[in-house]
């Protein structure tokens, strides 16, 4: 099970390179830090070198309702990709609503706001 | 007072109690923009608005998109969300999907997290072997067509023409201090963006 609330969070960036490629190196990788300093600036709306939950919201959540294609609120059969979870097992076939998915994604973002001013500095979205 | 004077006294506070404990609780409506209309959705707001749950793709940005007065709370441009009436906030979550909105909340996240360089990305993805909800391709296609830089100088006026039929715009970043509120200073049809009184953005094409 994927707890948010428990795990340890050093950063969103990091936390999902390690699920991605299963390594702790993956951190020093340039080209991922680099990458993650380009998504943080364009997901930094403002420009004021946070990213708030609101503009975290609407990067991510907007994905969520590009895949709702009937715009029920939920993801459901062939809107869902096929998933492999941490262990490789694959992940039971069902519906994600809209309910769930933003709670989720709000405990990732709160436990990647080590100083819970409520926005992701550039540390804490890459997690140095 | 006798037994049914009682009674009533009794009844009559705890239907009061009741009015009060109804008033208290957090009220919520699903207020929805279609296509790029403001649209009002008339309710007592003096207890406070909260979005709990956004449903559209189009952004919900306080202020721009959404926001409220005494009256009503309104949405422009697309937005659809959830808002809690009220000082108390719901909580949403659900024992049923939560394993898998937390495996799909990764994969969105992890997706945005590296979207903005998606050559080496792709070098990447095939080393996924531990954790492959394989949202790449996917989300890559959910992406903005294009993004289009339009800024009014000085306060005035300015349209860039774009062909936009078929195609729907958002704000991707705001390059003003200036907040850029849809229907207000910036707006869009089928022949392109216009922005005024300072609104200065870079606009996504979807």
């Amino acid at each position: 099970m994927t707890n948010f609330g428990t795990r340890s969070f050093r950063g969103i960036a990091l936390t999902l390179a390690a699920l991605a490629v299963g390594g702790a190196a993956v951190a020093e990788d340039q080209e991922l830090a680099d990458a993650a300093m380009a998504a943080f600036t364009a997901a930094d709306f403002d420009q004021n070198g946070k990213v708030s939950w609101e503009e975290f919201r609407n990067r991510v959540v907007g994905v969520f309702g590009q895949m709702d294609k009937d715009g029920d609120g939920q993801i459901a059969g062939g809107e869902l990709p096929p998933a492999v979870d941490e262990s490789g097992a694959v992940a039971q076939p069902g519906t994600v609503s809209a309910e769930s998915f933003t709670a989720s994604v709000a405990a990732a973002f709160k436990a990647s706001d080590k100083d819970g001013d409520g926005e992701l500095s550039a540390d804490e979205w890459s997690g140095h | 007072m006798n037994f049914n004077s009682r009674f009533i006294v009794i009844l009559m506070l705890g239907m009061g109690l009741m009015l009060v404990g109804t008033t208290l609780h957090a009220r919520t409506l699903v207020c929805e923009s279609s296509d790029r209309q403001t649209r009002r959705c008339p309710v007592d707001t003096r207890g406070g608005v909260h979005l709990s749950v956004q449903f559209s793709e189009a952004s919900c940005r306080q202020g721009s998109t959404w926001g409220y007065d005494r009256r009503a709370v309104w949405v422009a441009n697309g937005c659809r969300a959830r808002f809690d009436i009220g000082a108390s906030q719901s909580s949403y979550s659900s024992n049923n999907d939560s394993d898998r909105a937390a495996l799909l909340a990764l994969t969105l996240i992890g997706a945005v997290v590296s979207a903005s360089n998606n050559d080496n990305d792709r070098d990447r993805r095939g080393r996924r072997d531990r954790y492959d909800y394989r949202p790449g391709d996917r989300y890559q296609n959910y992406g903005p067509s294009q993004r289009i830089t339009c800024e009014s100088e000085d306060g005035r006026r300015q349209f860039c023409s774009v062909n936009l039929r078929r195609s729907k715009v958002d704000i991707d970043r705001q390059l003003s201090n200036t907040t850029c509120r849809y229907g207000d200073n910036w707006g869009w049809n089928r022949r392109g963006i216009w922005v005024s009184k300072g609104c200065r953005a870079v606009f996504a094409v979807y």
